[in-house]
C-alpha cells in the first residue's frame, strides 16, 4: 500500500514522466478511496493549466528592461559594434 | 489566411506583401511592419535595433530562470554581445527573436550549470520538507489536507489570479523555481533539468513535486482562502 504523501509524489510525478503501470494502477485505486488525495492531484492538474496559461501570456506582457539598464545595455553593445572585428 | 513575403528597408521597419494563400502569384495588398513579426527572416535587421525589438521578451525569459534582475539584465547583455559576434552565422529560417532567444538561452544554461555545481545539494532533496512536514504526518497520512477550492474555473478568467500565480513562483526557494521555470515554461525533460542543476533527473522530480505542493500552498492561502476541509 502506498500512503498519501507517495501518492502526493505521482500526483505531481505523473507531469515529468510516464508511471509505471504498477504506478498508475496505484495511484487511480488510492484516489478512488482517498478523498483527500483526489483533491490534491485535482488541485495540481488545475494548476498546471494556469501555468499554460500564464506561460502563454508571459511572452506578451510582463516586467520590462528597466532605462538604466536599457541604456547601459545600448552603449555596450555600441562599444563592441565600432570594434573591428 | 495570407503567406507573405518580405522585403527589408533600411529602417528596420520592413514591407510585408500579403499575398493570397489560394494563388501566392496574387498579391492581395502589403502592410508595413516593424522587424518584430513572427515571419521567417533570411538576414538580420541591424544590431542596433535589437535591443529596442527584443529586449523587454528577452529580459523577461531571463528573468523567468534566473530570478534576479540583475542577473537578467547581465544575461541579456551578454546575449546580445554573443549574437553580434555570431551574427554571420544566422542562416535564416528562423526568426530573428527566436535565434536571439536561443543564443540566451544557453548563456543561461552554463550559468545555472557553474550555480549548479557550487550550490548546496542536500536541501534540494532532503528526505524532508518543511511543507511536507507540514501536511503529513509521520505514517504518511495527511495531517493537513489541502483545502476546498471555490470556484477555480473562474480563477482562470481573472487577471488578478495570474499576478497571484506569478508571486508564487517567485516566492519558491531558488533552485526549485529553476527547476519549475525549466520544466513548466521550457518543457525540458528531466534528464536535462538534472544536467542543468547538478543533480539526478530523480532529485528532480522530487524538487517538481515539492515546487508545485509550495505553488499550491501559496494559491490557497492568497487566492482561495482557507476553505473548509
Amino acid at each position: 500500500m502506498m500512503n498519501c504523501k507517495e501518492i502526493s509524489r505521482l500526483a505531481s510525478e505523473r507531469f515529468d514522466r510516464e508511471l509505471g503501470l504498477l504506478e498508475r494502477m496505484r495511484f487511480r485505486m488510492h484516489v478512488l478511496m482517498c478523498h483527500h488525495c483526489r483533491r490534491y492531484a485535482r488541485q495540481l492538474a488545475f494548476l498546471r493549466r494556469a501555468i499554460r496559461r500564464l506561460a502563454a501570456a508571459r511572452a506578451t506582457r510582463g516586467p520590462r528592461l528597466s532605462a538604466e539598464a536599457r541604456a547601459r545595455i545600448a552603449r555596450r553593445l555600441d562599444t563592441a559594434t565600432q570594434d573591428p572585428r | 489566411m495570407n503567406a507573405a513575403a518580405m522585403a527589408p528597408s533600411a529602417t528596420g521597419r520592413q514591407t510585408v506583401e500579403v499575398l493570397s494563400f489560394i494563388d501566392p502569384s496574387r498579391t492581395i495588398g502589403s502592410i508595413e511592419t516593424a522587424r518584430t513579426c513572427t515571419t521567417m527572416a533570411d538576414s538580420l535587421s541591424d544590431p542596433a535595433t535589437w535591443l529596442e525589438h527584443y529586449g523587454d521578451a528577452l529580459y523577461r525569459y531571463a528573468l523567468g530562470r534566473l530570478r534576479d534582475p540583475s542577473r537578467a539584465e547581465d544575461a541579456v547583455q551578454d546575449a546580445l554581445l554573443a549574437a553580434l559576434q555570431a551574427r554571420d552565422s544566422f542562416r535564416g529560417g528562423s526568426t530573428e527573436q527566436t535565434w536571439l532567444t536561443g543564443i540566451l538561452r544557453h548563456k543561461i544554461l552554463d550559468q545555472l550549470r557553474a550555480q549548479g555545481r557550487a550550490a548546496e545539494r542536500e536541501t534540494d532533496t532532503a528526505d524532508e520538507d518543511e511543507l511536507e512536514r507540514l501536511h503529513f504526518a509521520g505514517t504518511g497520512s495527511w495531517q493537513q489536507p489541502a483545502g476546498r477550492w471555490n470556484d477555480p474555473e473562474g480563477a482562470l478568467g481573472e487577471q488578478q489570479f495570474f499576478i497571484n500565480l506569478e508571486h508564487c513562483i517567485e516566492e519558491l526557494p531558488e533552485r526549485l523555481g529553476q527547476a519549475f521555470m525549466l520544466k513548466e515554461f521550457d518543457g525540458l525533460a528531466g534528464a536535462e533539468i538534472g544536467q542543468t542543476l547538478g543533480v539526478t533527473s530523480n532529485n528532480v522530480w522530487v524538487m517538481l513535486s515539492r515546487a508545485r505542493m509550495r505553488i499550491r500552498n501559496c494559491l490557497e492561502h492568497t487566492w482561495f482562502g482557507r476553505a473548509t476541509r
